[in-house]
């Protein structure tokens, strides 16, 4: 584990909190769309989509799925963001 | 059998906290474990909190009671943790210690926000409280036969003494053991629902006795003239008639009619008791006790008991008609209850009800075992037809309280849709306003679902027992993955328990529960016992943030001071105990409502609360400590008081819910942006005096 300098931590945890926003912000619009088609176009969610599932499941499960999914990718960014700053941090000490 | 599964679960639950609570005498120890638990470990754990009884046994319910709105809670509650993950996880390690409100008051230092935050974690709690308490008298009524009140007050009991004893490391392990059953128990259990497929022939165990068999009401043909029955059937007579209509446009929705009349009895050797069959069930009638509810009759040599029953009629155009038989319950003014027309008792109880009458024709009777996709499928065909499970209260012409549970065929392309719990689709001579109430409700519940899970007092404490920021996200992680599989697998879990019939008419929360009795009894006694160590493990967590509330925030702003570490720890065992007591006093008050819709208002109050103030603490600068202090009072007195002044809560009172002053049983659309609003008002009003 290398020491970070205050402001390599700080623009690290800005990262961090930006690419947390932007994934919440995905989610939520799709989210909200699943929201929006229930209560704005209720006859569409018994439309027959993938599966021989109705669009209602369909996206409930897909929602499901997402979010698990962006979990993961986040996890990921996240750590490759880590790893990144870590190793910037070790060359600056090298020089 | 279920009852030694019963206790050997709770035994082991005991000895687990007994034997982790020697880490709980300091403050680090007994609020957050000295955060020391492993990230996968607080992950399941996580899971085994956060996956209360509104999670197994209320959402079940709802799928098998209304179909796919059930499924929206599952959707919400998993869709609130990307913005635990994403917003609120990191931070919360970050910048607090014990209680999410060090981390809120990191920037100010102000008392108060530690003061409106303690109260906003108890009001919280005790909205997620109730409901798992309502679940556990549910719960422990069939599978020990005790009274629902005794169940509440056993999980009371042995939570406080999980809490007292062990504190959050007890809490942990607890919530751990859970969450690792249950995901494995609702795989099992959907694995045997696909293998089981659909059966219109099934015949499957039942609450009472598992060899009753298959009961299929009876039909008798009417013709109606000026609602008057002509009725073509030997010694019946109609009694009475109810109509229920539908409360928003005054149509009449179902007719009911009670009918007099005499089914063949058994004499028994037994001097003065008869034998007659009741919905299926062999009822012992005694000739003494005959005046009034019943009475036995000799016609041509042949004994008959006279009883009086309701049926509801299905009516055609031509004034030919159907009355089918329907299931119900009576309070006599004195008191005395009666099941399906006779005494109730172990022999005459109520029986379960659903099922699926129809299936596409290429299917036959039976589909066979079905993949997961199939099965969801075939149950939202137009051709399937679900026998849905109804209810209608009301006072009989003799003043009688009779409540009806009977059968509505409906589509599955209907049931597999919204709409049956939230009617999104304007309804005909449904007024404008109306459907627009209903589906602002939905939105209001979806944002409250949303917003509110991030904000729940026992999900935050729980990033404060891990060691540091990397283990917080990856325990969210963790529990992402386990809460999503066990939110899919609901699914299968309520569309089970409608294919199986083994709805409770009086209770969904029975659902999953007879689902397995449907198994066979060890199932359901495995079942309900983890069911049962779900109450504890969610509960246990909300005492332990209720606790650590009194006791590390509210303690320190009485005092004026920061409380000793041994004085924390004595005042949050007290606090346990308080806590403990108002859950068990309000569970049993609480006793018929679903523990999911009640679980939505507690979100609707943590995302009033606690949501703004968190959010606009980390992305708002000019945020400060009274925009926080109000904005967490405004979001839990304006959340709480839409609540009290709901439809819901006006027909709890007693009153007509039509004329309740709020006109949405879901506050978060209103309380969630007044919160927010709230806070910024209040902040930039309050700038110049933190410059100075």
């Amino acid at each position: 584990m290398v020491d970070r300098s205050p402001n390599d931590i700080n623009t690290f945890e800005r990262r961090k909190t930006y690419v947390g926003v932007v994934m919440t912000i995905i989610y939520s619009i799709i989210y909200a769309g699943y929201v929006a088609i229930s209560v704005f176009r209720p006859a569409l969610t018994g439309v027959r989509t993938i599966l021989g599932l109705n669009l209602a499941t369909a996206y409930g499960i897909a929602l499901i799925i997402i979010a698990v999914a962006l979990a993961i990718i986040y996890n990921y960014l996240v750590r490759f963001r880590e790893i990144g700053a870590s190793e910037t941090v070790a060359e600056g000490e090298c020089e | 059998m279920a009852i030694v599964v019963f206790f050997v679960f709770v035994g082991l639950i005991l000895i687990l906290s007994t034997y982790t609570s020697r880490k709980a005498s300091s403050v680090g120890g007994y609020f957050v474990a000295n955060s020391s638990i492993h990230w996968g470990v607080n992950g399941i754990a996580f899971a085994g909190g956060y996956l209360s009884v509104a999670s197994f046994l209320g959402i079940c319910g709802l799928i098998a009671f209304f179909g796919y709105d059930g499924f929206l809670y599952s959707i919400g509650f998993l869709a609130g943790w990307v913005v635990a993950l994403f917003i609120i996880a990191e931070p919360m390690k970050r910048m607090g210690t014990y209680t999410f409100s060090d981390a809120l008051n990191k920037n100010y230092e102000h008392p108060g926000i530690h003061l409106a935050a303690g109260i906003s974690v108890l009001v919280v709690s005790f909205f997620y409280l109730v409901p798992q308490m309502v679940g556990a008298g549910v719960l422990v009524e069939p599978l020990l036969g005790i009274p629902h009140s005794w169940g509440v007050i056993i999980v009371g009991s042995v939570v406080v003494f999980i809490v007292a004893a062990g504190g959050m490391t007890s809490t942990t392990y607890v919530q751990f053991f859970n969450g690792g059953l249950l995901l494995l128990l609702a795989l099992i259990l959907s694995l045997a629902v696909l293998y089981r497929g659909i059966d219109l022939n099934a015949v499957h165990g039942e609450e009472g006795a598992g060899d009753l068999g298959r009961y299929r009401y009876k039909q008798i043909a009417v013709e109606v003239v000026n609602d008057e029955l002509k009725i073509d059937a030997d010694r019946v007579r109609v009694v009475d008639r109810y109509v229920r209509t539908d409360p928003l446009t005054g149509n009449p929705m179902q007719v009911f009619y009670r009918l007099s009349r005499a089914i063949p009895a058994l004499r028994l050797e037994e001097e003065d008791y008869y034998l007659a069959e009741i919905k299926g069930r062999s009822v012992r009638f005694n000739k003494s006790s005959d005046t009034g509810v019943y009475s036995i009759e000799r016609i041509n040599n042949q004994v008959f008991i006279r009883i009086e029953d309701w049926w509801q009629l299905v009516q055609d155009a031509d004034g030919s008609g159907v009355l089918t038989e329907t299931q119900f319950s009576s309070v006599l003014p004195d008191g005395t209850m009666l099941i399906n027309g006779a005494p109730e008792g172990l022999e005459n109880r109520l029986r379960q009800m659903g099922g699926v009458s129809d299936i596409p024709d290429e299917y036959g009777y039976s589909t066979g075992p079905v993949g997961p996709f199939r099965i969801l499928s075939i149950m939202a065909d137009q051709l399937t037809t679900v026998q849905r499970v109804q209810n209608a209260s009301f006072v009989s012409s003799d003043n009688q309280q009779i409540t009806i549970h009977y059968q509505e065929p409906t589509s599955g392309a209907v049931f597999m849709r919204p709409g049956l719990m939230f009617p999104l689709e304007a309804r005909e001579g449904e007024s404008a306003l109306d459907t627009f109430l209903y589906r602002l409700n939905f939105i209001s519940l979806m944002l409250a679902l949303f917003f509110g899970t991030a904000a729940l007092p026992h999900i935050l404490i729980r990033y404060y027992t891990v060691p540091d920021v990397d283990a917080a996200r990856k325990s969210t992680i963790v529990a992402i993955g386990g809460i999503g599989l066990f939110y899919i697998l609901t699914m299968y879990l309520g569309v089970g328990a409608v294919i199986a019939g083994a709805l409770n008419p009086e209770t969904s929360n029975m659902s999953a529960p007879l689902l397995a009795r449907s198994f066979g009894e060890i199932l359901f006694a495995i079942v309900s016992g983890v069911a049962f160590t779900t109450v504890l493990a969610t509960v246990s967590g909300l005492i332990v943030a209720s606790s650590g509330a009194v006791a590390h925030d509210l303690l320190g702003v009485v005092l004026r001071r920061k409380a000793s570490s041994r004085t924390q720890v004595r005042v949050g065992r007290i606090a346990a105990v308080g806590v403990g007591l108002f859950g068990i006093m309000f569970g049993i008050t609480f006793r018929e409502m679903n523990v999911s819709f009640l679980v939505g208002w507690a979100f609707a109050v943590a995302a009033s609360a606690n949501l703004p103030s968190l959010l606009m603490m980390l992305f708002w600068k000019k945020t400060t400590a009274q925009g926080i202090i109000a904005s967490i009072l405004t979001g839990v007195i304006a959340s709480v008081t839409l609540i009290l002044l709901s439809p819901d809560m006006w027909a709890r009172y007693g009153l007509d819910p039509a004329h309740a002053p709020m006109p949405l049983n879901q506050p978060g659309i209103i309380s969630i942006p007044l919160s927010f609003a709230v806070l910024i008002l209040v902040s930039l009003a309050t700038q110049k005096r933190k410059k100075l």
